[in-house]
């Protein structure tokens, strides 16, 4: 099966990583702009972190055969100095508009706070403007108040639920997403079982309508391979594959393709590995060597 | 020269993208804003398109006369828009509003950007931004400077031009697609190359055939050993490439050799073509 991960972030992950995620199936990603771990302290930072994500990641992902897409944005966390955070609004229409860019996010609250709240709602302005899907990050803490009050804001600014991507969502706060009318999307963290098998559930109980699974792998201990080892438990389990194929593929496309900047195509249509992008010098690929594909490394 | 471009890409743009293109050129004319022209270069590809252009041959010609090797690679619609954009920018401020843009531009803008510097009325003005884009390890953008593109020849010093080709080698970049490689052959250069070739020797790598055209004009003791080996131990490519070095010297001892190893030197392939064998077998 072929999959996309609408949410990883690669560039904390080592080509081990792209190489797993390629052998699994994973044909294409998306990866939101987010905090890194820890707070940035000058604009510079920023602007590389865009320019890394727009340009060398998504070259670097291309290498091994995987379509890289971004979501570009301000994280609620670094919202809150806002010194920093005026200029970064400053950047952002410089990079929303470059191609790949398949959304406004992730955006939304973290400690809710008065400043979270005000780059929150201008950056929804922004997504209207440049006619974008948002992605919507909800809350570790407080996670209902958070969940709700972020769709609250964005029926205030009139945004259109079918154009919202509401991530990490859980059992508590899935149907009041549902419901709602937004893309309802859940991230699959390890002990991966525990996880992957509260999806299985969560599945059997909603359908395959308007859910995503994603990863959401980053510096912390998570798992690239997430939604195809989430896929292989769901098929395992009975679900039926369409179903699968739903939330682990195409619901994502859909709701991301509406930027205009994803389409099937994009890797389709694209040589396998593009070949004459390999070189042996100071790459990612060294020593001419060639990338694997194993049958299969999927191991619940 | 952007009459040149903006008088041919009309003919093939569709009436709404020659209306926002015009509607931009003519804004970014009357007062060059950054923040216009930064989003109407980012906004290219979804107004004009990115379909590679089908030039007539009297369209080549004109563009020839404005940018040699025009015809050497394919151009597209955003791409020649951006250029034109580029070419609005008034001389005195481009280089300010183009850096801004170099730092934040993605994959295809990058490649946009470094096609369309000889453009420019300006062009030389841009010589270290060149050389700062050929420090990249995307190829695409690599290949955008280094490959058919006539910046390079005309701009770079010896010492930049020198590290270009060596990077392209080291990327095993098709070297005959640099272009006027021949006329900026250099004694430095050859001297590099024979170390890379030893270097190359002692890891048990091959050599590329491509690297010995750059030894051609400039064989020594040093070079006629390397050469020696090459022709006895390489394979049919590294043996004709090394023989066209020889054939061509005027260095005694290498005559000499060449005169007593019985090799054919008749028929020996351009070196372009040695290049587009050699990057065919890399495929």
């Amino acid at each position: 099966m072929q999959f996309i991960d609408p949410h990883v972030h690669m560039v904390s992950r080592t080509t081990d990583d792209y190489e797993a995620m390629r052998a699994a199936g994973v044909v294409a990603l998306i990866e939101p702009a987010f905090w890194l771990g820890q707070p940035r302290t000058a604009i510079g930072s920023f602007r590389d972190y865009f320019s890394t994500l727009i340009g060398w990641e998504r070259f670097r992902s291309s290498q091994f055969g995987i379509r890289h897409y971004c979501t570009m944005g301000l994280n609620s966390k670094e919202a809150n100095n806002e010194e920093l955070a005026e200029q970064v609004m400053e950047l952002l229409p410089l990079y929303a508009t470059k191609e790949g860019v398949v959304a406004i996010g992730e955006i939304g609250y973290d400690d809710q706070t008065a400043a979270e709240d005000k780059y929150f709602r201008l950056q929804i302005d922004l997504a209207k403007e440049l006619d974008l899907p948002i992605l919507i990050h909800t809350p570790h803490r407080d996670k209902k108040n958070g969940t709700y009050r972020s769709m609250d804001v964005l029926e205030e600014h009139g945004c259109d639920p079918t154009k919202v991507i509401i991530d990490h969502c859980n059992e508590e706060t899935a149907q009041e997403v549902l419901d709602r009318g937004y893309w309802t999307a859940f991230t699959i963290y390890p002990g991966t079982k525990m996880g992957n098998a509260r999806m299985v559930d969560l599945m059997k109980h909603y359908g395959p309508e308007r859910i995503i699974v994603d990863s959401s792998a980053d510096w912390g201990i998570s798992d690239p391979l997430s939604v195809p080892k989430t896929a292989a438990l769901m098929l395992e389990r009975g679900i039926p594959e369409a179903d699968v194929r739903q939330v682990t593929y195409q619901n994502a496309l859909t709701a991301y393709g509406q930027s205009g900047q994803m389409k099937e195509s994009d890797w389709l249509d694209a040589p396998d590995i593009d070949r004459d992008q390999l070189f042996s010098g100071n790459s990612v690929l060294r020593n001419g060597r060639k990338t694997t594909s194993a049958d299969n490394i999927i191991e619940n | 020269m952007n009459g040149t471009i903006h008088h041919i890409l009309q003919r093939h743009l569709s009436p709404e993208g020659n209306r926002w293109l015009e509607g931009k050129l003519s804004t970014i004319e009357d007062q060059a804003k950054p923040r216009t022209f930064y989003l109407a270069f980012g906004a290219c590809p979804r107004f004009l398109g990115k379909q590679d252009i089908r030039f007539s041959e009297a369209e080549y010609s004109s563009f020839n006369a404005v940018y040699p090797n025009f015809a050497a690679t394919p151009w597209s619609t955003d791409e020649l828009g951006r250029i034109l954009l580029m070419c609005a920018l008034p001389h005195a401020e481009n280089q300010s509003i183009l850096d801004e843009l170099f730092v934040s531009a993605d994959y295809r803008e990058l490649m946009a950007l470094y096609k369309g510097l000889y453009f420019l009325g300006n062009a030389q003005e841009f010589t270290s931004r060149a050389r700062e884009g050929l420090r990249t390890n995307m190829v695409g953008v690599f290949d955008a400077i280094a490959l058919e593109n006539p910046f390079p020849a005309q701009y770079l010093s010896e010492e930049a031009w020198n590290q270009m080709v060596l990077k392209a080698m080291f990327m095993q970049r098709p070297m005959h697609r640099i272009y006027r490689i021949a006329d900026r052959k250099n004694q430095p250069l050859a001297e590099m190359f024979l170390d890379y070739a030893e270097e190359r020797r002692s890891a048990h790598r091959p050599v590329s055939p491509e690297l010995w055209r750059f030894v051609e004009g400039f064989v020594g003791e040093r070079a006629l050993g390397a050469l020696q080996q090459t022709v006895t131990e390489g394979n049919d490519l590294e043996r004709q490439a090394g023989l066209k070095v020889l054939v061509t010297s005027d260095y005694p001892p290498a005559r000499d050799w060449l005169a007593g190893s019985g090799h054919a030197t008749d028929d020996l392939p351009s070196w372009n073509a040695i290049g587009r064998r050699q990057a065919e077998r890399m495929v």
